[in-house]
């Protein structure tokens, strides 16, 4: 009966046993951010021939949280998560119990820097500026962000006004549900700044809509020369980086998730990929393994540390 | 403006997206056929679908859907007397005396002209306001979002009637209450979530949606149900055509409701539905004693609901493109999927993405003239589906629903939610409280807290911004107005009887 | 005395609204945020509103309620079943609930030819599930898990 029912399935399935086969879990519901990156990596995978068959399932729910305790249960070492930087933030919150410790990492694949805007007629010209009137006013420098109190566009906020030397809880943060409507909001005159992923202003950037204060980046972005890093405008060490990678099981043996790894590298030089890179406005932040875990510590750390601060924790 | 259209026609005009179209409509007219499914279940099921293509191409295929939804659910209107949804029961008012009189394919072709006409003016006139509007949105802050919030909410009530009012008011209200659940926008407290988990992101609109009408509708059907209840027959449709005094008849009824379902749609909150019931009963006036009578079957009272809920569909996009409000159930299931693209319909959308903004126009120009001519013909073999037994109908539309929010979030909590709002749905549909006003409620609640809160957090909590702003200002006037006109008519028309 | 639809429904609306209150007294504050507007302003705000409102519906006379005769067994058991297809969807894959549901869901309805049922039932499930997971990409577990 039983093998009845597996011939069955395979039939059901189309394809007999595969050579490779991979299933991406989503931790978000059709559409979203997430959903976008695994289909998009999943498409570019399949279509270059790297993986034979790859299935996609959605489990939303508890901020991701589902999904995670889903991950760990099955324990499929075929099995990959998606995830991004909120696992760091909603960790450290208690949102869900586990954190990225409980998983494999197994790379980023893409990432978006942080940066600050103001409007183009803004009288605020460089961050030098920001800081001044910041200490002088508080209240009168909002900075508006496309995430909830304590997400990643308010951590960004509060690590510049830091950076910059002035007082993190005078960080006057106004939320948006999008990145889009807080686009909208400075652009309106009812908020002086904009702290969002450069992804999201490059457009209204490149049409002069707006100017870049700095760019939260190592070096400077490619795509605008003209912004100084934080670092070079004078708040020190302020690097941020929204990635979006993969996680396999914990406990997948180390020859697996180097190969996992060297998938992603070999499917990065596709052009299929590079095609769907470029629809999305994807940047390439690949970092495989060791160096992924390492930024998710230094995030983790970073993160944790302001939120004491700022008594959000 | 002329760059623009170009803009559109080159993005729609690819053998592909041409194809989606087609796709779109045939699949919308399909599904909102169905009892209890319209064109907001439609456009949820394409979801999936859509998500797999191109920005472009799948928000052609969605508006395609849109209107083809519409028209399946003036096709079971018409057919079975069992309205899809909302906006199309004023089409059965007419629609199925005529089919039952024995014309049942003179009704359809009716409607289908009727919609066709409503919605190419209602593409006209969108055209015209759109981008204007979207030049003067840039400049609209949280507190003037507020306003037109609120602006919303008592138009709703308003529409209701003295009578209907109180109850409309409560359901509004009830919307608003169910719209507070999950992370609230200023601080992240979680609320009302009685420490489920799967309460923290909200109540999803979808489900809401699809419970309050599709389920409770089927539940409606199912609690109705005898056997020896008479059923749509496959009976042959008849002549799809129309005549040239035939629609020398309809036209200008058609003209009329067209323009006035279009004023309506811009408001955030009325949309189709008020559209089409005020159209239908505007026409009714005016024909006076002229034969057949409204309500007998009378062409002219297929044709002005029709046009208006067309009409009225393609106004609501206007606040949806241009502030990124929807101004209807639809626009919000719409705009839910335009957020999945990475693209956020608002005051930014016309600078950032002018292909996306033309090609929606556009493709409801293509979209109608599709559902047409190549929809209408194929009508008498999706009818075929009315056929189905009943017994077998109404556990597929429950199955659809279910698995149609299902699909989208994979998580099995939200079918038990949905069989309590349900069973909610119905108790308070059997006392006649209206469910439309709770869904608006659910909308636009969430919208106005959020950008309540803002205001209060950019005004250093003082609720100053309502009277220091004049654009502000003036919406909440109007606001308060449209609440008490019905109060103010009243008073009026006691001191001056005629 | 009997109630009208209005007094019906004001008096839900009522209990409701009481609950909605009492709960937004639950919300938890946080500390170092002293602003006017917070998380509790909304909630509160609506809560009057809906006591107030549904006191304004029990001042409605009007008819007493007749409700049509219905078939409430029916309801109740769809509601009961749509709930027990929520439980069995994951354990026992999609295609074995949703046959089942579709199937005692035409039965109680009073269909007794097993061969209709069974073929509507099989080609609806087996259909939808193919479309989704071939034309669209969208997979969900077919069988319980284990086989």
């Amino acid at each position: 009966m039983r093998t009845l029912l597996t011939a069955l399935l395979l039939a059901l399935a189309g394809t007999a046993a595969a050579a490779e086969r991979l299933h991406f879990l989503i931790p978000g519901g059709a559409g979203g951010g997430w959903d976008r990156t695994a289909r998009g990596v999943g498409q570019a995978l399949t279509e270059s021939g790297l993986v034979a068959q790859i299935r996609y399932e959605n489990m939303s729910g508890g901020g991701g949280g589902r999904a995670i305790a889903h991950l760990i249960e099955v324990d499929n070492p075929h099995m990959w998560m998606v995830n991004s930087t909120p696992i760091v933030v909603r960790s450290l919150q208690s949102v869900f119990p586990q954190s990225f410790r409980d998983l494999t990492p197994i790379a980023s694949i893409i990432g978006d820097y942080s940066v600050l805007a103001v409007q183009r007629d803004s009288d605020i010209r460089n961050l030098a500026d920001f800081a001044a009137r910041q200490r002088a006013a508080p209240r009168r420098m909002i900075i508006a962000g496309g995430s909830v109190p304590g997400g990643t566009d308010h951590i960004v906020a509060a690590l510049l006004v830091k950076g910059v030397g002035n007082d993190p809880t005078t960080t006057k943060y106004i939320p948006y549900d999008a990145g889009g409507k807080a686009m909208a909001g400075l652009l309106s005159g009812e908020v002086q700044l904009l702290s969002s992923g450069f992804g999201e202003v490059v457009d209204m950037y490149e049409q002069g809509w707006v100017r870049l204060l700095c760019a939260a980046s190592p070096e400077r972005l490619a795509r605008a020369p003209d912004v100084p890093t934080c670092n070079e405008a004078g708040a020190e060490d302020v690097v941020f980086v929204n990635w979006r990678g993969f996680f396999a099981p914990s406990g997948v043996d180390a020859d697996l998730a180097a190969g996992y790894q060297t998938l992603l590298q070999e499917m990065r030089a596709t052009p299929v990929w590079q095609a769907i890179r470029a629809r999305n406005g994807w940047v390439d932040l690949y970092q495989p393994g060791e160096d992924f875990t390492r930024l998710l510590e230094r995030q983790e750390q970073q993160i944790g540390t302001l939120m004491r601060e700022l008594g959000l924790l | 403006m002329w760059e623009g259209i170009t803009m559109g026609l080159t993005t729609v005009f690819t053998l592909q997206n041409a194809a989606f179209l087609m796709l779109g409509c045939l699949a919308g007219t399909f599904i909102g056929m169905l009892p209890g499914l319209g064109p907001m279940t439609a456009i949820a099921l394409m979801i999936p679908v859509a998500s797999t293509l191109e920005p472009g191409a799948g928000i052609i295929m969605m508006a395609a859907v849109y209107y083809g939804a519409i028209f399946g659910g003036s096709t079971s209107s018409i057919l079975i007397n069992a309205p899809g949804v909302a906006s199309t029961v004023a089409t059965s008012f007419d629609g199925f005396p005529m089919a039952r009189a024995g014309f049942p394919g003179k009704a359809l072709a009716i409607a289908a002209t009727a919609s066709f006409w409503g919605g190419i003016l209602g593409a006209l006139l969108l055209l015209i306001a759109a981008p204007y509007l979207a030049r003067i949105s840039l400049s609209f802050q949280s507190t003037d979002y507020f306003a037109l919030m609120v602006l919303g909410l008592v138009t709703v009530s308003a529409f209701a009637g003295r009578d209907g009012m109180l109850k409309a008011l409560a359901m509004v209200v009830l919307g608003l209450m169910l719209s507070t659940v999950g992370v609230d926008p200023t601080q992240g407290i979680p609320r009302f979530t009685l420490g489920q988990l799967d309460l923290v992101d909200g109540i999803s609109f979808l489900l809401l949606v699809m419970a309050t009408f599709a389920l409770s509708e089927a539940l409606l059907g199912i609690m109705r149900f005898s056997r020896e209840q008479g059923l749509a027959d496959g009976r042959a449709l008849g002549a799809l055509r129309l005549s040239r005094r035939e629609i020398g008849d309809i036209a200008p009824a058609a003209t009329r409701s067209s323009a006035l379902g279009f004023l309506v749609g811009l408001l955030p909150g009325a949309g189709a539905t008020i559209a089409s019931l005020l159209a239908w009963g505007a026409e009714e006036r005016l024909a006076g004693k002229a034969k057949p009578a409204f309500g007998e079957g009378a062409p002219r009272g297929i044709a002005a609901p029709e046009a208006a809920n067309n009409a009225a569909a393609t106004g609501s996009f206007v606040p949806l493109l241009t502030l990124g409000i929807p101004g209807s159930g639809t626009t919000a299931i719409l705009l839910g999927a335009l957020i999945a693209y990475g693209i956020q319909p608002g005051p930014l959308l016309y600078i950032n993405e002018p292909e996306i903004f033309w090609s929606v126009i556009v493709s409801m120009w293509i979209g109608n003239v599709i559902l047409l001519v190549l929809n209408l013909p194929l009508i008498p073999y999706i009818a075929r589906l009315l056929a189905v037994p009943r017994q077998f109908l109404l556990p597929l539309i429950l199955f659809f629903s279910l698995i149609g929010v299902y699909f989208v979030s994979f998580n099995t909590f939200d079918i038990q939610l949905m069989v309590i709002f349900a069973a909610a749905a119905v108790g308070l549909r059997l006392l006649d409280f209206p469910m439309a006003p709770m869904i608006l409620g659910f909308i636009l609640g969430g919208l106005m807290e959020e950008n309540l809160s803002r205001a209060m957090l950019i005004y250093d909590q003082s609720w100053s911004f309502l009277w220091q702003r004049p654009l502000t200002l003036a919406i909440m006037i109007t606001a308060m107005v449209i609440l008490a006109g019905p109060f103010l008519r009243e008073r009026f028309a006691r001191r001056s009887p005629d | 005395m009997r109630l009208s639809k209005e007094q019906l429904g004001g008096l839900s609306l009522l209990l409701f609204s009481s609950v909605y209150c009492y709960l937004t007294f639950a919300i938890p504050l946080l500390p170092q945020f002293t602003d006017v507007y917070n998380a509790r302003s909304m909630p509160g705000a609506l809560g009057v509103l809906g006591i107030v409102l549904s006191l304004g519906l029990l001042t409605r006379r009007g008819h007493p309620a007749g409700i049509e005769r219905l078939h409430w067994v029916h309801g109740l058991v769809f509601l009961l079943l749509m709930s027990l297809y929520g439980l069995s969807l994951r354990p026992l894959g999609f295609i074995l609930s949703t046959v089942l549901f579709l199937i005692i869901g035409f039965f109680v309805l009073g269909e007794r030819r097993w061969l209709p049922m069974c073929l509507v039932a099989g080609s609806v499930t087996a259909g939808f599930w193919l479309l989704m997971n071939f034309a669209l990409g969208v997979y969900v577990a077919p069988w319980p898990a284990g086989i």
